[in-house]
């Protein structure tokens, strides 16, 4: 070894003693095992679960816009789409058994296939919440003309548009919501993760919300109670993308920190964390 | 690929170009691995045949010296008797006829049995001549027959005293040098290297008279050494040989075990067992002899033991053998795995206990294949059992370890020296019985060891 | 590979390695503090305590070289056969000294036996040997309770019905396996209440290599047991409680599900998912 690759392991060892003093385990290393296949796969499995995210985002964005915009062709793409989230869920949990199988993983690697083969469940679920998008848009666009969320056509008052500004409002919401949640997940971000899961009574109280605005307006119009339906059944399944997305970030949480936090209050996460 | 092997490509490559002149490839491994195969095989073979040929070589030598030693001694295990008409005749006898049995049996020990030989032998040979013989010719007739003959007519009349005054025909042995005439084959009245015709003559004629018979040497086990060829044993150095090595054995092997397992085991790792152990080594390669001159110098004189006693000699041998058995004893139990020492120790077994009941006897068959090199080695010892005294003539078989005694080497020695004629195939017959000593004390160990390593 | 040669980076290197985790237990059946080992000059084993927690299965990993065995062999006082071996530090079975002036070692090892790596049974019949322990320490007085002892060992080790009509063949006649169980069957004829295991199975099949484990798991009921193994995978099924070794320091302790799902130190994270070695 020359002085210079010393001085430079020097340095790299000095990084690491500042960032971890104790040297507990803060960020995960998914690389740097002694089997380079061991490496290439762990990082194939978070790739592929990554896209099968963005799939997943891209169907729950089009699924939205399909029933705000009533586009039938594009609901009609989510619906055909779903097809591709369900080979990657899979193709993804066939490739974990073959790991788990081969390897025997143990500490930070069994988690990682643990929370993968846990995420792309809810993954897929989101996928089949975005089909319901998809179905929903059909309907509605064969009865009324929506355009940014407003009926245009609308034989009632301009009121019966609300109840979608709405869900437009918190479509918005749990499409960030996901987007920061996949990226918490690339990232391996435990404070966004955690951030998002302290969030999630917010798309439960938006989705309370919109179910008593609908109920009023079922109860005042009983000819808008079909689109009332159709527009909380949209609601209902934001509502469980939302709840899909705080698991995701439960998973996050215990892949990075070892902690599992499902299933817990605030005040009990907190405890957890500072165990 | 390193040069080295893309050199050998290259070489075998050109090899191959020279002789067949082909158009030229790169050899691959298994080519080139093919044409040495078959100069390997060659050079296997030539070395096996080599070590067949050099163990032939040892056999063959082996073969020669025992085929030469038992062709030599074969002679000394039969020995000629001839049957004499024995006169009793009582005033040849010197005693009196009427005296009571007591005292006639008294009489019989001291009477002159000499004459009586002489004058039946006399009787015998003139009675066919007209004269009488004259003092020459007696001498020479008495010459015929072996000095003991006359001890062996007294035992036959004192044995049934009834043959007073009678004739009998009675066996006795003949000198040795008639029994090695009539050994060497020469044929009816020829004249032998110590036989004159006349002798040969009679020799022929008793021979005539189916008197002569040719029988198994018994006493060349059951006597002790004589002047006399035709009465000489080996009992007395066969007794004082296994007096011996029983002192030897049971002094140098307690000894010598017990030191190899102090060495080895309870020794600590210091200078004093560094000097300890490259003493021994050296002892082994001390001459014998200067074990003898320790042996009379020390034992003998200051310790004042017995001259010749098998009780020297064997502590004198055991000073030789000694190291050999530490030696050997101490390979043997080095060999032990000390997987079997930790097992036994992890058991909560004691230091002595590992020794005893584990090193020990795994190391027993090691120790005595030392034991028995040793063995074979002091018994075949001269030089220093010479010094201490065991080249004396000694006719008594040894009944102690105090008593005088010689052992089979130095009698070997002795008779070897010995100008009689009769002496070469005894010494011959003796260093068989040395070999067949050693056979049994092989064989003896060889089933010892294999009982310790059935274990 | 750090460069220890700054003062900076020994300070460094030694945070790297404080001890992490839970070493003590409620039942401790031999705790040890303080331990250091020297060979000769060189020291093998730097300050290391820790509890072995009674009828509970501890296990010690680590990589090759890291002292795991040199440890385990002080705890039956086997170091002492090594002239340049010196242990110093406070090592207690049942909150007696091990290493008093007055403790013979032939006592503890009564107390605390030994299960070596490579089989070595004695050179006897399979009686003999499970016999031998007891013999040697006088614990029967005649033959039918020795019999009992030899058979109740056997059993327990898992043995007795596969040798039973054979007890006076020699012991080296057996399988790999089978040695290895009646090594253990003459460990625990003598009734110790501590075990050492020093790699039991890493010479042994796959199958040999279950029934030991299996073993293992049945023995704990009524030893306490302490086992270095080279496979992971084996401490994990084994053991209760898992201690990772490191260049002769105790790197990091605790409870054998949490060392496994949920290490604490990057170091033992590191040795167990199989990174830098």
């Amino acid at each position: 070894m020359t002085t210079h690759d010393n001085n430079q392991s020097n340095s790299t060892a000095k990084n690491q003693s500042t960032e971890n003093p104790t040297g507990f385990t803060t960020k995960l290393h998914l690389d740097k095992h002694i089997s380079r296949r061991f490496n290439q796969e762990l990082e194939q499995v978070r790739t592929l679960v990554i896209n099968m995210g963005l799939l997943v985002e891209e169907q729950v964005n089009d699924g939205l816009s399909a029933v705000l915009n009533a586009d039938e062709k594009l609901a009609e793409k989510v619906i055909k789409r779903d097809k591709e989230v369900n080979t990657m869920e899979l193709e993804i949990d066939e490739y974990c058994t073959q790991i788990l199988a081969r390897r025997q993983p143990a500490a930070s690697d069994l988690r990682l296939l643990v929370s993968v083969i846990k995420s792309i469940t809810d993954l897929e679920r989101m996928g089949d919440e975005a089909v319901k998008f998809g179905k929903n848009a059909i309907k509605l666009a064969k009865y009324s003309v929506v355009k940014d969320g407003i009926v245009e056509n609308d034989i009632t008052e301009t009121e019966g548009a609300r109840p979608l500004v709405e869900l437009k409002h918190l479509g918005k919401h749990v499409s960030e919501t996901l987007n920061k949640a996949l990226t918490a997940y690339a990232q391996m971000d435990v404070e966004a993760a955690l951030e998002i899961i302290r969030n999630d009574n917010i798309v439960d109280e938006e989705f309370d919300n919109i179910s008593r605005l609908l109920v009023t307006k079922m109860m005042e119009n009983p000819r808008e109670i079909k689109n009332a339906l159709r527009v909380t059944w949209c609601a209902r399944a934001l509502e469980r993308i939302g709840d899909h997305t705080t698991n995701l970030c439960e998973y996050i949480v215990y892949l990075v920190e070892g902690k599992d936090v499902r299933h817990a209050t605030i005040e009990q996460i907190k405890a957890k964390m500072e165990t | 690929m390193t040069n080295a092997i893309q050199q050998t490509r290259k070489n075998a490559k050109d090899n191959l170009d020279m002789n067949n002149s082909k158009p030229s490839k790169l050899l691959s491994t298994t080519e080139i691995v093919a044409l040495s195969l078959k100069k390997r095989h060659k050079k296997e073979k030539r070395f096996k045949n080599l070590g067949l040929l050099a163990v032939l070589f040892g056999f063959m030598l082996v073969l020669v010296l025992i085929s030469d030693i038992t062709i030599k001694a074969l002679p000394a295990f039969g020995q000629h008797w001839v049957q004499l008409d024995i006169d009793y005749k009582s005033d040849w006898l010197n005693i009196e006829e009427t005296s009571p049995e007591t005292l006639l049996a008294e009489q019989l020990k001291t009477a002159n049995f000499r004459k009586v030989l002489r004058n039946s032998i006399y009787q015998m040979f003139s009675s066919t001549a007209d004269k009488k013989l004259s003092r020459s010719e007696k001498r020479e007739l008495t010459k015929l027959f072996s000095t003991n003959a006359e001890f062996t007519i007294k035992d036959a009349l004192i044995e049934s005293p009834v043959l007073l005054n009678k004739q009998a025909n009675i066996w006795v042995r003949l000198d040795d040098d008639v029994d090695s005439y009539l050994k060497e084959g020469f044929s009816d009245g020829e004249a032998g290297l110590r036989l004159s015709e006349q002798q040969a003559g009679w020799l022929a004629k008793l021979n005539a008279e189916k008197r002569l018979e040719n029988r198994f040497n018994l006493s060349f086990f059951t006597a002790s050494d004589s002047r006399e060829p035709e009465l000489a044993g080996i009992k007395g150095a066969l007794v004082g040989t296994l007096l011996t090595m029983l002192v030897t054995l049971l002094l140098s092997f307690p000894l010598g075990v017990a030191g190899a397992l102090y060495l080895e085991e309870f020794a600590p790792n210091n200078r004093w067992t560094d000097l300890i152990e490259i003493n021994i080594n050296n002892l082994a390669a001390v001459p014998s002899i200067v074990f003898g001159l320790l042996g009379l110098a020390v034992i003998i004189n200051l310790f004042e033991l017995p001259r010749s006693a098998p009780l020297v000699g064997g502590i004198v041998l055991t000073l030789m053998t000694l190291p050999t058995i530490i030696i050997a004893s101490r390979a043997a139990i080095k060999a032990v795995p000390p997987s079997l020492r930790e097992a036994a120790l992890g058991l909560g077994a004691s230091k002595m206990q590992v020794t005893f009941s584990h090193v020990l006897p795994q190391a027993m068959p090691g120790i005595i294949t030392g034991a028995i090199i040793g063995i074979a080695q002091a018994l075949g010892e001269t030089a220093p059992l010479l010094m201490i005294g065991m080249v004396a003539f000694i006719v008594d078989v040894p009944t102690s370890i105090v008593d005088s005694a010689t052992v089979l080497p130095v009698q070997i020695f002795l008779w070897a020296d010995s100008p009689e004629r009769a002496f070469l195939a005894k010494t011959s017959a003796a260093i068989l019985v040395l070999l067949a000593l050693l056979l049994v004390i092989n064989i003896s160990a060889t089933v010892l060891r294999s009982k310790f390593e059935s274990k | 590979m750090i460069n220890l040669d700054t003062k900076q980076d020994q300070l460094a290197h030694d945070e790297l390695t404080q001890t992490v985790g839970n070493i003590y237990a409620d039942e401790a059946k031999m705790s040890i503090r303080n331990a250091d080992v020297f060979y000769g000059e060189k020291q093998a084993i730097h300050n290391v305590s820790l509890d072995l927690a009674q009828n509970q299965v501890t296990a010690l990993i680590g990589p090759s070289g890291c002292g795991k065995s040199t440890f385990l062999r002080c705890l039956n006082r086997m170091n002492d056969t090594i002239d340049i071996c010196r242990v110093t530090g406070k090592l207690m079975l049942d909150e007696e000294d091990i290493y008093a002036k007055d403790l013979d070692p032939v006592l503890l090892r009564a107390r605390v036996g030994m299960v070596f790596q490579k089989p070595n049974p004695f050179p006897k019949s399979i009686y003999d040997n499970v016999a031998y322990g007891a013999r040697i320490h006088g614990l029967t007085n005649n033959k039918s309770e020795l019999d009992e002892i030899v058979e109740t060992s056997l059993q327990k080790a898992g043995l007795f019905n596969e040798v039973k009509d054979r007890l006076k063949d020699p012991g080296t006649g057996l399988s790999g396996g089978q040695q290895q169980r009646l090594c253990i069957a003459r460990t625990i004829a003598v009734s110790p209440e501590v075990i050492l295991m020093d790699e039991p199975a890493s010479a042994l099949d796959p199958i040999a290599t279950a029934i030991i484990e299996e073993l293992i798991d049945e023995l704990k009921e009524k030893y306490t047991i302490a086992i270095v193994t080279h496979s992971m995978q084996q401490a994990a099924r084994v053991s209760q409680h898992t201690a990772y070794f490191h260049m002769g320091k105790l790197v990091e302790m605790g409870k054998t599900e949490d060392i496994f799902t949920r290490p604490s130190h990057k170091l033992t994270e590191n040795y167990i998912t199989g990174r830098f070695g």
